[in-house]
């Protein structure tokens, strides 16, 4: 099991660096082109999520990788405000709503996702991908 | 950005995240002002896209509906039209591909 820590200042020009690590770590363990462009999505997702709750442009927050054999793990954890996770509501998708999709496509995309989240210390997003078996050469 | 009379045309190259949002909201603002029914989003070399930009989209198509215009999507590529999916966009904005036919 290794594990890969990156910490990323809370700038929007540094989530593309997310998406960027997250593709190469998911290309070694093999996962399905499909799979990768889904674990883009979701870092970058809750990358934006950390940045919208950040509380100043010169504060930071940390992006952790745990590569298993089956399955990679990943982390976002800000120490922004926070937010009553339960509170979010599923996204009306009829073109009333523009925004709050994050949550909701990370948890469409991911096999399991878990958050944390404290009022004024911080939020923490934990997500899982497993490798599905597949016959690519 | 291209036009003839009936139609805008804007390509939309490269990743859409929080970052170049901004920029992709501007580029079909601008084709809003040729005031042409039809605004073309070439999506052809549109390699990303995440929900900031489906926020955009579903502005900008609410946006258009009231003027009288209407956006439509060329040719996203898989990733883009997952995500279109997921968040009910493709319901509300129509998806031509390449060869001009509707999906």
């Amino acid at each position: 099991m290794d594990n890969i820590t990156l910490i990323l200042p809370a700038k929007p020009e540094y989530v593309s660096l997310a998406r960027l690590t997250i593709a190469s770590v998911a290309n070694n363990m093999g996962f399905s082109i499909e799979d990768v462009e889904d674990l883009k999505v979701a870092v970058s997702e809750a990358c934006t999520n950390a940045l919208s709750h950040s509380q100043n442009e010169n504060g930071s927050y940390e992006l952790t990788y745990v590569v298993d054999e089956g399955s990679l793990t990943f982390t976002v954890s800000d120490n922004g405000m926070g937010f009553e996770p339960d509170s979010v509501m599923a996204p009306q998708l009829d073109g009333e709503q523009v925004g709050g999709f994050g949550l909701f496509i990370i948890k469409s995309l991911m096999d399991q996702v878990e958050i944390v989240s404290r009022r004024g210390l911080g939020t923490s997003i934990r997500m899982v991908k497993n490798r599905s078996v597949c016959n690519e050469v | 950005m291209g036009m003839n009379e009936e139609q805008a045309v804007v390509k939309i190259k490269g990743e859409v995240d929080i970052y170049s949002v901004d920029q992709f909201r501007e580029s079909i603002e601008k084709s809003m002002d040729q005031k042409t029914p039809k605004i073309i989003l070439d999506c052809t070399d549109l390699s990303y896209i995440d929900s900031t930009g489906m926020g955009v989209l579903i502005e900008m198509r609410n946006k258009t509906m009231e003027l009288g215009q209407k956006i439509v999507m060329k040719n996203p590529k898989p990733n883009v039209k997952k995500l279109l999916s997921l968040t009910g966009v493709d319901k509300i904005i129509d998806i031509i591909e390449n060869s001009g036919g509707k999906r």
